[in-house]
């Protein structure tokens, strides 16, 4: 395999890897990154992608009313299916309920 | 782009534990978690309960369960459950409950509710059912 074909799997394999995009920044927010960039030691891209991360994150929790937000940490998966498609095995003659009043026994 | 702010149904451990050992009341807290996201409500927990479901998980003391069995579990339990932290403001209204019955995780778990505005609370649990009478949280959605 020629050296330029190694390459070009391996731009193939990358560009499947991640999803690229281009995304157009008016000047001064351009700048602004490029200091920030200068300022961190990280890469633009990073930088983009750590902000887009963060807003998709914090967008979740719109729903919340503000005072609650900074208390809530989203789920990581969608709710999907109410019983698991592969349950856990008890022990036997032991109930789920029973275990867990033994993990609250703090009681009177 | 706001969006509308849903109501909350705050999920006990012993609710998602029951999505993953299916049991005698899995069906009934089924249809009533059905009942909940048609009428819209987000559900949330305590961290608390996603460490319950870990020592739950721990305690059933299956040696072929393999570890990624294992987080499987735990995330099938915690599915679309957004989690909130324990803070110094949910310790306060844990530590404000009079009830005598109440444990000290019980009343975590209902002093989260509170601090998050839960209208509803899904439990299996007797003690925390009264609770929730007790400071007039819902327990059902008929």
């Amino acid at each position: 395999m020629s050296q330029l074909q190694t390459k070009h799997n391996r731009y193939r394999y990358w560009y499947h890897l991640f999803m690229s995009m281009n995304l157009r920044l008016s000047e001064s927010l351009a700048n602004d990154l490029k200091a920030l960039s200068k300022e961190t030691g990280k890469s633009q891209q990073e930088l983009a992608r750590e902000a887009i991360a963060e807003y998709v994150t914090n967008y979740k929790l719109l729903r919340f009313p503000p005072e609650i937000r900074h208390m809530i940490i989203p789920a990581e998966r969608e709710f999907g299916e109410f019983y698991s498609d592969n349950p856990v095995t008890l022990p036997p003659g032991v109930t789920s309920e029973e275990i867990m009043r033994e993990l609250r026994q703090d009681r009177i | 782009m706001k969006m509308a702010a849903r109501r909350i149904c705050y999920l006990d451990s012993n609710v998602l534990i029951s999505r993953i050992t299916p049991e005698r009341n899995s069906d009934s807290i089924a249809h009533y978690l059905h009942q909940a996201s048609i009428q819209e409500f987000t559900f949330l927990t305590s961290v608390l309960a996603a460490l319950e479901v870990n020592r739950f998980l721990h305690r059933t003391n299956n040696p072929a369960m393999t570890p990624s069995q294992f987080h499987k579990h735990e995330a099938d339990a915690l599915a679309g459950t957004e989690l909130v932290r324990l803070n110094t403001q949910v310790l306060k209204r844990a530590s404000a409950f009079p009830f005598p019955h109440l444990g000290s995780l019980d009343s975590i778990h209902l002093g989260t509710a509170q601090a998050i505005g839960a209208s509803h609370f899904l439990t299996r649990d007797r003690q925390l059912l009264r609770a929730c009478d007790e400071v007039g949280i819902k327990t059902t959605f008929s």
